[in-house]
């Protein structure tokens, strides 16, 4: 309870001290230096030594302990060395399904020498998947419990460079948030509802695509040269490109009301799961939510509208 | 289990393992040493993937056991020995543990405890660089634990730099920090004596003039002893069994009681203060209590002295000690109380009939018994011959030597001269100690070797005490130029050791690099092995003298607190403001005030929007913050402000920070 206390006193301090940023720069400013455990059995040998010294009245065990005391203190300026001048930054990343873990990148940009030893984290959010390393960017996993906007906090970067008897730390606030959609939960539920005015066209309807063969059409200078009808141009018919089309099986509306009877985060994570399917099967479709309509239409972007909104349905928004 | 330790890191660990070993294997028992090298060879192969961790049980299981087995093994050899061979022990299982980062620290703080015993042992110029090269394989292996990816240049570049960096403050430290008394009585090693014994036998000298080990250092500043005078006397023996000299009980109760501070007191009190010279004496560990000296010296700090004006020490020399002696020319002789002219003509019962004869035919043809003794010397100088191997010696030892093998050293002949002057009943003793010394002319100092060891008579004669060296008389030289140059086979010199330097004299630049080595090694003694407190305040009161109001204390913590807050000055920089602008603070002080309601501006608000969300929650305030909204903007963003109107705003800022005061 106490350490709780702390923490949050020390996150206050924290966000007075180093307020988010989305570049930052390591310095004296905002880095922790304490001996780690390692470091305080180091000082414990030490005081050992010191004790045989004195007691055996030996000047090259002093000698030494004297150095051993010296080196601590190097090592504190090295190990601030190896971070100092370290360069951060976060990347934009892409919205990202809960009940999963959740990527973000950190790009690394070093100081005048590479920093050695380097371990990242989140301070709060943890993963089982370790961070991954490609070059100077870092893949960080934070695991995505709820849709909305996800703030997975301050990173946790730690170093022992040199040998070890330093810890030194800083959580730096990126800012980053990354918006989640709601898990997909595969159901054979027909929330589908074909839209009235649709409903006395035919249902099966086509649209451009790849699927099949349909028509020749006079080709236009710039169209792709695979889908010139070559046999057509060879029997001298003239130039002539093929057409395919696919099929459309039809127009849905997903509305939220008609699931009224689960529970709230059940009908988000059902709708998002048509949306991907449907979207899948290049169908077009449009969302009702009690407080927002997305007309119809298909595409990654309209996709990325109808889930955003589903992300977003209800929750406490923390996007100032 | 993961395996966490890399290939660089395990070898790293094995090597300064077998390094550490080799370094203290003239302490360490044998089966233990074995034990560390199979857990050595445990992890090796657990390392390899041969072998799977052993069981936690398991391994407390064979921590216990040896530990017993160890304390049984050494029981006999003390509390020392046990404590250096149960660290030892802790060291080597640390192998069957090496499960984490964690246990490699254990690992490595526990090589620094064993290097400072290795220190205990060892305090020479070329063990302090073996102790060095082995904590820089300890610092090494903490290096490879947390700098896997460097190249092997940039890691011994670092390793290196680290060292060097940290050697000016571990010097400083070294020569300021006071050093504290012993703070408790520490358990010390059983160990042979080195050098003489309380017991002489005529092999005992010879065995000791085969070693070329260093006994002691003498720095002289003035007044260098010339070469007549150089006796450094140890010890008197008067106790005669026919075979070997001894202390007797009245010399050994002596000793005790002034280590006890009882007894007589000899301080020599009525000395003549005419000090000829005062020299400093560093004395190699022998694990005994005699200190050589000479004649006559007064008693330093931390020693007593003896009614035969020897020195002893209250603890065993263990470790490089150095002592300053203060020479005087004579002292107060004692009086021989009848018990003691009694132990000083002490003879055994088993007699020498060719010697008696000899000596009762002189008495009766009416030679006095100085002139006895002195023809005596005469037969040495005339019929003796001086060697180091001399022909065994009979039942009556004193009857063989003088008219049988006629060929000795300094034993058979003090002892033969005491024989004599005993059965005359002049009061005589044996006196060990060493003569001669190598002059080190450069540093002022002599060098005493164990070859330099010699044994010479001590009678009393015209109340007082006189020496007498017997040697003389059959090998001037020994005096005068050594040892090397009184035996007549120079082969005999240092017969055993055939690589020592001091045998090859002769090789004129072998001999320049022995004395090169000789000088350094003694600077190492003089100022780094024994630099004490008192040192250290000469040195920092030779330093302070043009500031001699300075408290060296004072000067010390001066020193440390400067560089203390320099620190601070360069991290912090207090004096690189923040350069504010005078809107601004106005604007800091209004922001400050309507945070306590925990109204904050977010980072893309400005700060009209922020005056607007605030007059939201206070409506009486608003006109106040949206006039203050507007001449901030103006003073902010308007370039063609005259002085004048700056200065009219920033008042009506001013103003509506006091008037906000109201809304809480």
């Amino acid at each position: 309870m106490i350490s709780n206390f702390i923490n949050k006193r020390f996150d206050k301090w924290l966000k007075r001290r180093m307020p988010a940023n989305k570049e930052i720069t390591l310095g004296s400013g905002n880095l922790f230096i304490f001996p780690s455990k390692a470091g305080i059995h180091f000082l414990l040998s030490c005081f050992i030594l010191f004790l045989l010294g004195t007691n055996y009245q030996n000047n090259l065990i002093l000698f030494m302990v004297f150095f051993l005391c010296s080196f601590m203190v190097t090592c504190l300026l090295l190990s601030f060395r190896n971070v100092s001048q370290l360069t951060l930054s976060a990347i934009d990343s892409e919205a990202q399904f809960a009940g999963k873990n959740c990527q973000f990148r950190l790009r690394l940009k070093h100081g005048k020498q590479k920093a050695q030893d380097l371990f990242l984290c989140f301070q709060y959010h943890d993963s089982d998947l370790q961070p991954i390393w490609e070059g100077d960017t870092i893949i960080l996993y934070a695991f995505a419990r709820q849709r909305g906007y996800f703030k997975p906090g301050r990173v946790t970067l730690r170093s022992s460079f040199p040998f070890g008897l330093y810890n030194i730390w800083t959580h730096i606030d990126f800012d980053t948030e990354v918006l989640i959609y709601p898990t997909p939960i595969k159901n054979n539920m027909q929330p589908h509802s074909t839209a009235k005015s649709n409903s006395d066209k035919s249902i099966s309807q086509t649209i451009q695509g790849v699927d099949q063969f349909s028509t020749l059409k006079s080709y236009q200078p710039g169209e792709s040269l695979k889908s010139v009808a070559w046999k057509q141009l060879a029997q001298g018919r003239g130039w002539l490109s093929k057409q395919f089309e696919q099929s459309v099986s039809g127009e849905c509306v997903l509305d939220i009301g008609l699931l009224n009877h689960l529970p709230l985060e059940m009908r988000v994570s059902y709708l998002c799961y048509h949306i991907i399917e449907l979207e899948k099967r290049h169908q077009r479709y449009a969302l009702v939510l009690p407080n927002q309509e997305i007309v119809i239409g298909s595409g990654a972007m309209h996709q990325h509208r109808c889930l955003k909104a589903l992300a977003l349905y209800k929750t406490v928004s923390h996007r100032k | 289990m993961k395996e966490f330790l890399t290939r660089f890191n395990l070898i790293l660990i094995i090597f300064s393992y077998s390094a550490l070993v080799l370094a203290l294997y003239p302490q360490l028992n044998i089966y233990i040493v074995i034990l560390g090298i199979g857990c050595a060879l445990w992890r090796s192969a657990h390392y390899l993937g041969r072998i799977g961790m052993l069981h936690h049980f398991i391994l407390s299981g064979v921590a216990i056991i040896s530990s017993l087995l160890t304390v049984a093994l050494l029981f006999q050899q003390g509390v020392f020995s046990i404590l250096l061979h149960l660290v030892f022990l802790g060291f080597s299982l640390k192998f069957l543990e090496l499960r984490a980062v964690r246990d490699v620290y254990f690992f490595v703080n526990t090589g620094f405890v064993l290097i400072a015993l290795y220190f205990i042992f060892n305090t020479s110029l070329a063990a302090a660089f073996i102790a060095f090269l082995l904590l820089l394989l300890l610092l090494a292996i903490l290096l490879s634990l947390h700098a896997q990816n460097l190249m092997k240049k940039a890691f011994v570049q670092l390793l290196l730099s680290t060292i060097l960096i940290s050697l000016p403050l571990a010097i400083l430290l070294f020569v300021v920090m006071p050093r504290l008394p012993s703070l408790w009585k520490m358990p010390i090693q059983k160990q042979a004596t080195t050098g003489l014994s309380d017991n002489v036998s005529p092999g005992e000298i010879a065995k000791l003039s085969r070693s070329s080990a260093l006994a002691f250092r003498a720095t002289f500043k003035e007044n260098i002893p010339v070469e007549s005078d150089r006796y450094w006397r140890a010890m008197t023996l008067d106790n005669f069994d026919g075979k070997s000299w001894t202390q007797s009980s009245i010399l050994k109760n002596e000793e005790s009681q002034a280590k006890r501070g009882v007894g007589l007191n000899f301080q020599f009190a009525t000395v003549e203060t005419n000090n000829i010279s005062d020299y400093e004496l560093i004395i190699e560990p022998h694990y005994n209590y005699w200190i050589p000296v000479l004649n006559y010296a007064l008693t330093p700090k931390s020693l007593v002295s003896l009614g035969d004006y020897s020195l002893r020490s209250d603890t065993p020399i263990i470790t490089r000690k150095a002592f300053n002696v203060e020479q005087v020319a004579s002292v107060n002789q004692p009086i021989l109380t009848p018990v003691l002219r009694q132990q000083l003509t002490q003879l055994p019962s088993a007699v020498n009939s060719k010697t008696e004869q000899w000596i009762t035919a002189r008495l009766q043809s009416g030679v006095s018994k100085e002139n006895i003794l002195a023809q005596l010397l005469d037969l040495f100088s005339s019929n003796f011959t001086y060697t180091l191997q001399p022909p065994l010696l009979g039942e009556h030892q004193i009857d063989d030597f003088l008219f049988k093998t006629r060929a000795g050293f300094c034993v058979h002949y003090a002892s033969s001269y005491l024989y004599v002057a005993r059965r005359l009943g002049i009061p005589a003793r044996m006196v060990t100690g060493y003569l001669g010394g190598e002059w080190q002319a450069s540093e002022n100092f002599f060098t005493v070797r164990q070859y330099d060891a010699h044994a010479w008579v001590e009678i009393w004669q015209n109340e007082r005490w006189q020496r007498i060296d017997p040697t003389t008389y059959v090998a001037p030289e020994r005096v005068d130029s050594g040892l090397e140059a009184s035996l007549t086979d120079t082969n005999e010199f240092l017969a055993n050791e055939y690589f020592s330097l001091q045998r090859w004299q002769s090789s004129r630049w072998l001999n320049e690099i022995r004395m090169r080595f000789a000088q350094i090694d003694y600077l190492w003694a003089r100022y780094v092995v024994n630099f004490d407190n008192q040192k250290q305040l000469r040195l920092l009161q030779y330093w302070l003298t043009k500031l001699p109001w300075l408290n060296i204390t004072y000067a010390v913590l001066g020193i440390m607190g400067g560089i203390f807050v320099l620190l601070l000055m360069l991290i912090f920089k207090p004096w690189q403001k923040l350069a504010v602008a005078s809107e601004e603070s106005a604007y800091f002080t209004l922001q400050k005030h309507f945070m306590k309601a925990g109204l904050i501006r977010n980072r893309e608000q400005t700060i009209s929007e922020y005056c607007l969300l605030v007059s939201e929650q206070y409506p009486l305030a608003e006109r106040l913050l949206v006039n203050f909204a507007k001449r901030y903007n103006q003073l902010k963003y308007q370039p063609d402000l005259s002085v004048a109107q700056r200065k009219k705003y920033l008042k009506q800022l001013k103003i509506v920070n006091n008037q906000i005061k109201k809304y809480h």
